[in-house]
């Protein structure tokens, strides 16, 4: 791997990155799309734990045997009680490894 | 619809607070450094043994910054990709920061230069995700991103570098599944969020569709099932406002 292709990708990141946080790109966002964007959180973070929680390299895990898939359960009724995100974190890993035990 | 009316820049905040701000970042952001531990070694130790020079190997993880881009960036480099198709797949590999980006926007670009550039090369995945307003009690802060986001820089380049140390000998540590680490963070975050039939709606079409274009290894299903999702909870709020219900 060359040193400028290894350049090339950091910057490719970088735009990707900054592009619509530079103020002089004039961008006005249509009320649609701002709405769609108030969405963005939600959709994508649960977009990102999808595959962790039901693929292992690209293989389907185990149902109903995933410990994966209960310790998400078992977050979401935390995270619906215990709305202090530190310790619902620290609750949640505990529940998933007690599962694992 | 605009959740960022309460957001200000924190020039008004005193020092004390400034700081207090950006080490709660630092702390909020230490379940999501454990998460990545496993993929820092890996990124470290899979350069190493793609051919990489102890300093590219380093310099992916500290100029790059994207543990996904570098892993898929080697594997292709190690099948004897060109460098053309590399380029293209790190550019839709990464494209959610768009979304990032444009959801930012407002925030952001009321900084000065000297905060929006390290903010835009910090924003991973993962600090995004702790710039969600319901996350904090208060309106988020330049020092609040600053100090998570350096601390996960970091921590990545550290874990890495010893990665590159260990190289061959990396330990297996999937048995652990640290990973789950970041399902943990991000459902505790995306939860209290879920306030309205729309965002469920948007949420569970997005958990769906994502799984489904995994397991079909289709390319870019990240960001297709989070946009998806962000339009059919659109067309849901728009459909139940007709209908009379009251959203809220």
């Amino acid at each position: 791997m060359s040193w400028w292709l290894l350049l090339l990708l950091a910057f490719i990141v970088f735009f990707n990155r900054y592009l619509f946080l530079e103020p002089r790109l004039p961008l006005r966002i249509p009320t649609l799309v701002r709405e769609a964007l108030s969405y963005s959180a939600p959709c994508l973070l649960i977009a990102i734990c999808a595959p962790v929680i039901l693929l292992d390299n690209g293989e389907l895990r185990h149902f109903p045997d995933n410990p994966y898939l209960w310790g998400a359960l078992v977050s979401v009724i935390i995270a619906y009680f215990v709305r202090h995100m530190l310790s619902a974190v620290v609750l949640s890993l505990l529940a998933f490894y007690l599962l694992n035990w | 619809m605009n959740n960022f009316e309460h957001l200000q820049p924190a020039s008004a905040h005193s020092l004390r607070g400034q700081r207090a701000q950006f080490f709660k970042g630092a702390i909020d952001i230490i379940p999501l450094c454990l998460a990545v531990l496993p993929w820092g070694l890996l990124a470290g130790s899979m350069a190493i043994q793609s051919g990489l020079d102890v300093w590219q190997s380093l310099g992916m993880s500290a100029i790059i910054f994207a543990g996904a881009a570098q892993l898929v960036t080697l594997s292709m480099l190690i099948s004897g990709a060109n460098v053309f198709s590399i380029i293209i797949t790190i550019f839709f590999l990464t494209s959610q920061h768009f979304i990032y980006g444009l959801t930012l926007r407002e925030f952001v670009t009321q900084l000065k230069l000297k905060y929006r550039l390290p903010i835009g090369f910090l924003l991973t995945d993962e600090l995004f995700a702790l710039s969600v307003p319901k996350v904090r009690e208060q309106a988020l802060t330049v020092s609040y991103l600053i100090g998570a986001g350096l601390t996960f820089y970091l921590f990545w380049v550290i874990v890495s570098a010893l990665g590159i140390w260990l190289a061959a000998s990396v330990p297996d540590l999937a048995k652990y599944h640290l990973d789950f680490s970041i399902i943990a963070t991000f459902i505790t975050i995306v939860v209290p969020m879920i306030k309205s039939l729309s965002t469920l709606a948007g949420v569970l079409c997005s958990l769906l569709l994502s799984a489904a274009l995994s397991l079909a290894q289709v390319e870019g299903a990240i960001v297709i099932a989070g946009i998806a999702g962000m339009m059919f909870a659109v067309a849901v709020a728009h459909l139940t406002r007709k209908s009379g219900e009251t959203t809220t």
